[in-house]
């Protein structure tokens, strides 16, 4: 019985590596196939960048043939014409300091949220923690005309508060924060309030540090979020030179859809970034949205 | 240490102030929570309920149930939703399937999984304008990447995006090239939590692949799939980047989302009472695919 379900041989000794044949052709099938699928994958990205690096005319000859994945000939000039072209660097320094300061803020505020809902006792508390979670689910896009006339009415259209400070609060990162102060034990806290220190203090102290993952985390997927975002900056900015580096992309693609390698460029640099950072930080992206998928 | 009474009265002071601290920490959060996301949420219900018109001087009426009165007769209204709701039927089922393939195949011991996983997720990080901008280069109705390979084999060539019946599809395309990768990697996840005894008792009851994948993978993943199913509808039904960057709601508004037309409405015709109506309907919309899904995948409470 138990040999049939092995491998069909009754044969004790051969029976061993026989099915070890045929498992090991089809992982070796399987990962040519999936490699096959990562190649499809990444061919547009390697496009974007092999195109960046030619003249325009040549990258509308090559499209087509395998050539438009070969940068010839080369002309890495293009990257510089871009930042004369439009005021790229600005809009980048635009996008950075917008991101960063999102995410330090997003980062303080949720934490601190989370921490009341996971670790301090008051009443009331569950019942506003189940109103927060709730708020997960309101899709941006059915509040931004409103949101769009508090912010105009506060007078922040075309101005950077307008794409920091109504993102700093964010349900789903005090969700997050939560579930790491609530794998804290509770013993550690209480010592360290018998020790006389501040709820402040054990919050900073103690039970932020420990928080680190999340806080990885929480500051990958802002970060990403802010910087990628276009729908929002493109609803509130009019003044070109506050743009952002997604928006000055989108407006040069439209003005210009001639200068293709210089557009291709400028989505090179735009995008060198988030690549680098998600290759650098690829682990605590990867478990960062495995945990939203598991604690749902 | 202090017996009844007193450590009693510790405690009460000890609650208060914990309670105190407690409202201060959360205050940051709550105040930014009411102002910029409740309160719009609370004024789009209300602007829907009047005429307001986005800048302008005239002065706002009460208008009752007319906006939502005119929605239902718009023909423009019902086209974006059936476009709206057909892109989203076509990209769940399709990105969802494909990133469920994907990951079983990751979950072989196939060598270099992390380099193959981190391939299909860097379309993930990338922007939407800058996948808007590469793909419309790859549709290029002349000279395009799609095209050449086409008349290469000997096909007619395709007007993808400049077409009014290929343009959704097209958007399709990119949004599921962005997207899997994302829904690979929580499926991933999801995968890697089945314990192995269930698939080597399996194996001992004598099931084949397909059956153990039935049995086991199947009922186990069934949380995972039901929260990736909903991402997928609520991203689904969001589009409208990839539209804005690339057709414009066109070509004879055969891409024009239900999104696109709230910004349209609302912004650049500013009928702001209007459009606050239309978005509190795609509120509702995504409200009751959410709740319905849930039930669907089975009554386990989600935490």
């Amino acid at each position: 019985m138990a040999t049939r379900a092995h491998g069909g041989t009754p044969r004790g000794g051969r029976c061993a590596p026989r099915p070890q044949q045929p498992a090991r052709r089809a992982l070796l099938g399987l990962t040519l196939l999936l490699g096959a699928g990562a190649l499809l994958c990444l061919a547009p990205l390697l496009f974007m960048l092999m195109a960046s690096l030619k003249p325009s005319s040549r990258m509308l000859a090559d499209l087509g043939s395998w050539r438009a994945f070969w940068p010839a000939p080369f002309q890495p000039h293009n990257y510089v014409t871009i930042f004369t072209r439009i005021a790229l660097g600005r809009y980048l320094l635009n996008s950075l300091a917008v991101a960063l300061i999102t995410v330090c803020g997003s980062i303080v505020v949720n934490s601190l949220a989370a921490y009341a809902f996971a670790v301090l006792r008051f009443p009331g508390r569950d019942l506003l923690f189940a109103a927060t979670v709730a708020l997960i689910i309101v899709p941006f896009e059915a509040i931004f005309l409103p949101l769009f006339l508090t912010v105009n009415r506060l007078g922040w259209l075309n101005s950077y508060q307008a794409l920091i400070v109504p993102f700093i609060a964010n349900a789903f990162y005090i969700f997050l924060f939560r579930q790491f102060f609530l794998g804290i034990p509770r013993e550690l806290l209480e010592a360290a309030r018998l020790d006389g220190a501040s709820f402040f203090r054990i919050y900073r102290s103690l039970a932020l540090p420990l928080a680190r993952p999340a806080i990885a985390t929480v500051a990958i997927l802002e970060f990403v979020a802010r910087w990628n975002d276009f729908f929002w900056p493109f609803l509130t900015l009019t003044d070109a030179t506050k743009y952002t580096a997604q928006l000055g992309l989108a407006t040069f693609f439209q003005g210009e859809r001639t200068q293709w390698a210089l557009v291709m460029a400028t989505a090179t640099v735009v995008s060198l970034p988030v690549l680098a950072l998600f290759l650098l930080m690829q682990r605590a992206i990867v478990s960062g949205v495995a945990a939203a998928g598991r604690r749902f | 240490m202090a017996t009844g009474p007193s450590a009693l009265r510790i405690s009460r002071h000890a609650g208060r102030e914990e309670a105190i601290a407690g409202w201060f920490f959360l205050l940051p959060a709550l105040a930014l929570l009411g102002l910029f996301l409740v309160w719009p949420a609370l004024q789009a219900v209300l602007l829907s309920f009047t005429d307001y018109q986005l800048l302008a001087p005239l002065p706002t009426r009460f208008a009752g149930v007319e906006n939502y009165r005119q929605l239902l007769g718009d023909a423009t209204v019902w086209r974006a939703a059936g476009t709206t709701l057909t892109f989203a039927a076509l990209a769940v089922p399709l990105q969802t399937g494909l990133a469920l393939a994907l990951a079983l195949g990751l979950n072989q011991p196939v060598p270099g999984r992390s380099l193959l996983r981190a391939a299909y997720f860097c379309p993930v990080v990338i922007s939407t304008v800058v996948a808007a901008v590469i793909w419309s280069y790859l549709y290029h109705p002349t000279q395009g990447l799609f095209n050449r390979l086409l008349t290469d084999a000997g096909l007619p060539a395709q007007p993808f995006l400049s077409s009014p019946r290929q343009a959704l599809p097209a958007i399709l395309g990119i949004a599921t090239w962005q997207n899997v990768g994302f829904y690979l990697v929580i499926f991933l996840a999801g995968l890697q939590q089945i314990a192995p005894q269930l698939y080597e008792a399996a194996a001992v009851d004598g099931a084949n692949g397909w059956q153990q994948f039935r049995f086991v993978t199947v009922p186990q993943l069934r949380r995972t799939t039901s929260f990736v199913v909903i991402v997928a509808t609520i991203y689904a039904l969001r589009l409208f980047t990839e539209v804005y960057v690339t057709t414009k709601g066109g070509p004879f508004g055969a891409t024009r989302t239900l999104i696109y037309l709230v910004w349209e409405e609302g912004v650049a015709f500013r009928h702001t009472g209007y459009a606050a109506a239309l978005a509190v309907l795609f509120f509702l919309l995504v409200l009751a695919i959410t709740l319905l899904q849930r039930r669907l995948f089975g009554g386990e409470r989600g935490d």
